[in-house]
């Protein structure tokens, strides 16, 4: 017997069954069990407000932009002066069709993202009850560029705001199984692992901007 | 009272083995308290312990035993009341001794039912504010665990004493916090009990109280020792002695007139 | 684990007379309990919430069979990869047999309570360069010291102490002034990036694995088990068999509750959820992920009266408003799982006759209970435990037999009357108010003086004695 068999049986006998109920018979249970919508925050704000009010909560800053031909020209103003090379970004067609010039144009080539100082994503979604954005893996949207870089900027349509990350999951999934990897991102990166104080910029981002973008 | 087939309560008074060694005038308190709230009250013979010892050194079978006599001695009585909410939680606690159905397992479900720490009795059941007794001073109150949350006792004795114009009432921080006594807790740990019950005499003393109350008589004297052995001049009481206007007698560890 | 399970006693007496330990406990012990009561004001319902977790947690294990046939189907899918250890040593033996087929070198770990639990940190060290990434870990493996909290590993660590071993180990150099917090969380900051960026194993462990679609959910909150699960080629994920729930609406659900209880948030800052290897139009991601499932005697949990303790999410309240590890902190219970939920756990994993003090040193006071986003009832657990050490006679014999004695004399109320009435009577002799030492109560008296009874007589003489004298008037 392998330890997969071992624990199988083990979990099984413990149960009192040699066999594992169907799906549908568990899935019965728990419907019986709990109601189709969680307890969750309830607000009075609009959804944006909503948003924004707790991503700044997490020590995120925001700014709105009329349309998405302004994206360069905000973020040369966000970077200002300092620092703001080497700049990458996605490879995200909103990103990648647009009009550099205020700034040279940012990298795509992932093999120098651990020296970017500054990465451009384009987020898939932002939740209103806890001012996160959401991006999920795929080719417009590697993952490591949302975490090496000293500032994370991420572009956002208002128009995909959604109230609760569970109704991230029905987009999602209604595409198909889910990606490699959804990273849920709330602020910049932080630690209080010395003397419990709040400490930003741990191992990720120090800085998390969001770009509203209006549709 | 809403039960019309006995306008008189007839209460049993659980007087727990602490108050009945270390400091009987809590029951003399809990009679007075209690007749004066219109109660019959009598202390059943045959009581000795509430078996909380027992059961939390997991001795199960003296436990039930001990169990079954309370539940023997207390029958017949409209309620089982005691100055303990720890003893009633655990008089509380019978039902899951006995096997499900069987008549034991009724009888103490039966007297789980009708058992209450006195001042949820006085102030939950009888709806009623002892009168005035003109007890004055600053006070603040200790809510032991089992009380708190296992009968969630909070406000009730406040409200009680609150009855006193002159009592000035001072919340202590970390009020849900334990004191560490814990029964035998506080003898098979001293250190790590002393250290605990020295956080809550310093909660006490940024009150600036010069009286303590409390509804269990083993945090009582818990705090009482830790602070006196730290010199701290903090009288320290049961609160149905001040209920009973008897609190012009010694406090806890007080010398003796 | 460097810690062993004997003696608990004398590893509490020395926390408690160490003062940089008193001193990061007494910072650290505020902190969690107020933050999380502030993070629950957000969410009125948190109570329905709590019931919803429970009921969630109690379904998953009442079908685990289906859900981890369910989620291995779905991981492999994905491209994952599952393996089962039934024990610690197996769960060691299935890590390390995967790190050796991908000639690793350098090991980047995340935290994982499963991974302590195992003791993966001292098998992965014999052979890899092993680094910890997360700051808490990073610091107490510098320290080599196990973790003393669940969430917070390194909450017993002051910055004074913090500043010694990065000065030592990172500089050579010793005595240096106390740094700042900013300082000090940006030197790990560089010197953990290059070991982010060399190694070839990243090892996580997971919050939640979801069955309906093979995911694994991970949450910190500086980054790190981001980097550690994105930049190696291999992904090694570590976990408890119970850890399944059905389906990314119920991880939702639970999401909500740990990051509430745990570290006051109501989110943490990354949420990510993991499903397979890298894709074929994937630029990023690891190559190999591997999802190792350990049992090492939760299987058993599940068939006797501690089941509901498989509910548990490793949040960490529990411990947070616990007024015995506020004062004695994680390393006194001397294995991985400090606090109440450790003084179960550590029973049910060890054996109880190896940790007979863990269920022991707990007053009851039940506020762990109150705050367990699964509501476990820990107390009840804990003295269920003690019935346990009682009935296979672990319980010392002095007690068994105190305890007996008393309870014999207990049944017998007229004896009880008289023997405790001369004990009152010797016990009220031996001074006035108070004194500070008597005799057989040198543990009580050990930290308090003993309030003594007065010279009346017990309640029941004084009673029955105004009984006789109503009736005769
Ligand atoms: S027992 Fe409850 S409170 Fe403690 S760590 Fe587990 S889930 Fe959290």
């Amino acid at each position: 017997m392998d330890d997969r068999d071992r624990v199988l049986t083990r979990i099984r006998g413990s149960l009192g069954r040699t066999e594992a109920p169907s799906r549908e018979a568990a899935r019965a249970d728990l419907s019986a069990r709990i109601d189709d919508t969680p307890p969750r925050p309830q607000w009075e704000a609009t959804r944006v407000e909503r948003f924004t009010e707790r991503l700044e909560a997490a020590a995120g800053s925001w700014a709105g932009v009329a349309d998405r031909e302004a994206v360069p020209s905000m973020i040369a103003a966000w970077l200002g002066e300092a620092g703001e090379q080497p700049l990458g970004m996605a490879p995200h067609p909103l990103l990648t069709g647009l009009d550099w010039s205020p700034l040279t144009t940012p990298q795509t080539d992932l093999d120098n993202a651990r020296h970017w100082h500054t990465a451009i994503t384009v987020g898939y979604a932002g939740i209103a009850e806890t001012g996160s954005i959401v991006l999920p893996s795929g080719p417009s949207r590697p993952t490591t560029p949302n975490f090496l870089p000293d500032r994370h900027i991420v572009v956002l349509s208002i128009g995909d705001i959604v109230d609760y990350m569970e109704s991230v999951w029905d987009r999602l999934l209604a595409d198909g199984p889910l990606p490699r990897t959804v990273n849920v991102i709330t602020g910049p990166s932080r630690t209080a692992d010395v003397e419990q104080t709040l400490q930003l910029g741990a191992h990720g981002p120090r800085q998390l901007h969001v770009l509203l973008l209006q549709d | 009272m809403t039960d019309a087939a006995s306008p008189t309560p007839r209460v049993g008074l659980f007087v727990t083995c602490l108050v009945d060694f270390f400091r009987p005038r809590v029951g003399f308190a809990s009679v007075r308290l209690l007749e004066s709230a219109g109660c019959d009250v009598e202390v059943p013979a045959g009581q000795t312990c509430c078996g909380q010892p027992a059961y939390n050194t997991g001795d199960l079978s003296d436990t039930r035993d001990i169990a079954r006599r309370v539940i023997e001695a207390f029958a017949g009585y409209d309620y089982l009341v005691a100055p303990s909410g720890s003893c009633v939680g655990q008089i509380r606690q019978y039902p899951t001794l006995f096997d499900e159905g069987s008549e034991w397992r009724r009888r103490a479900d039966e007297l789980a039912g009708r058992s209450y720490e006195i001042m949820a009795f006085i102030n939950d059941v009888l709806g009623i504010t002892p009168p005035e007794q003109g007890f004055t001073g600053r006070v603040t109150y200790h809510d032991s665990c089992s009380g708190l949350r296992q009968l969630g006792i909070r406000e009730q004795p406040r409200r009680l004493l609150g009855g006193n114009a002159g009592l000035e009432m001072v919340e202590m921080d970390e009020r849900d916090t334990c004191c560490g006594f814990g029964g035998t807790f506080c003898v098979k740990y001293p250190d790590i009990s002393t250290r605990m019950v020295d956080q809550k005499a310093e909660s006490i003393e940024r009150t600036g109280a010069e009286t303590l109350l409390g509804g269990d008589l083993g945090c009582l004297m818990n705090i009482a020792g830790r602070m006196h052995r730290r010199g701290q001049p903090v009288k320290v009481r049961h609160a149905v002695e001040v209920l009973a206007g008897m609190a012009d007698e010694p406090a806890i560890g007080e010398e003796e007139q | 684990m460097a810690v062993s399970e004997a003696d608990f006693r004398a590893r509490a007496r020395k926390a408690l007379d160490d003062d940089n330990l008193q001193a990061a406990l007494a910072q650290a012990k505020g902190g969690f309990v107020d933050k999380r009561a502030d993070a629950i004001l957000d969410l009125p319902a948190f109570e329905q919430l709590r019931e919803r977790g429970r009921q969630i947690k109690d379904h998953t294990l009442e079908y685990l069979d289906t859900y981890l046939d369910e989620f291995e189907q779905n991981l492999n899918s994905a491209g994952g990869q599952l393996h089962y250890a039934a024990d610690a040593e197996s769960a060691r033996e299935a890590v390390l047999r995967i790190c050796r087929e991908a000639h690793a070198r350098q090991i980047i770990k995340a935290k994982t309570m499963a991974g302590e639990e195992v003791g993966l940190n001292e098998a992965l060290e014999a052979e890899f360069e092993t680094v910890e990434s997360d700051l808490g870990e990073y610091i107490i493996q510098l320290a080599k010291e196990p973790p003393s909290h669940i969430i917070a590993p390194a909450v017993h660590k002051t910055r004074g102490e913090i500043t010694e071993l990065f000065d030592t180990h990172h500089h050579g150099r010793s005595g240096g002034p106390l740094r700042e917090t900013p300082d000090l969380v940006n030197e790990a900051r560089g010197v953990l990036r290059e070991k982010f960026l060399g190694a070839d194993i990243g090892i996580s462990g997971a919050n939640f694995l979801v069955a309906d679609t093979g995911t694994i959910t991970l949450v910190t909150n500086e980054g790190n088990a981001d980097l550690s699960t994105s930049l190696p080629r291999v992904h090694i994920a570590i976990a408890g068999v119970e850890k399944l729930v059905p389906s990314m609406q119920e991880a939702s659900s639970m999401l909500r509750l740990l990051a509430r209880s745990a570290t006051g948030q109501q989110i943490t800052a990354y949420t990510t959820f993991i499903t397979g290897a890298r894709r074929e139009d994937e630029l990023d991601g690891p190559e190999e992920l591997h999802v190792v499932l350990i049992d090492n005697g939760r299987s058993r949990m599940l068939g006797n009266d501690y089941r509901e303790m498989l509910r548990c999410i490793r949040c960490g309240a529990c411990m947070n408003h616990c007024p015995v590890y506020s004062a004695i902190g994680g390393h006194a219970y001397g294995w991985v799982y400090p606090g109440p939920m450790g003084a179960v756990l550590t029973p049910m994993f060890r054996g109880l006759d190896k940790s007979s003090d863990l269920p022991q040193a707990c007053t009851l006071n039940g506020r762990c209970q109150t705050v367990c986003p699964v509501k476990i009832r820990l107390p009840h657990l804990i003295r269920q435990l003690r019935d346990d050490a009682f009935e296979q006679q672990i319980t010392p014999a002095t007690t068994r037999w105190g305890i007996r004695g008393w309870a014999w004399l207990a049944r017998r109320p007229r004896l009880y009357t008289a023997v405790t009435g001369l004990a009152q009577r010797l016990m009220s002799r031996l001074g006035r108010g108070s004194v500070r030492r008597a005799p057989l109560a040198g543990a009580w008296t050990a930290g308090r003086d003993l309030p003594l009874p007065g010279r009346g007589g017990t309640f029941q003489q004084q009673w029955q004695a105004r009984q006789r004298s109503g009736q005769d008037g």
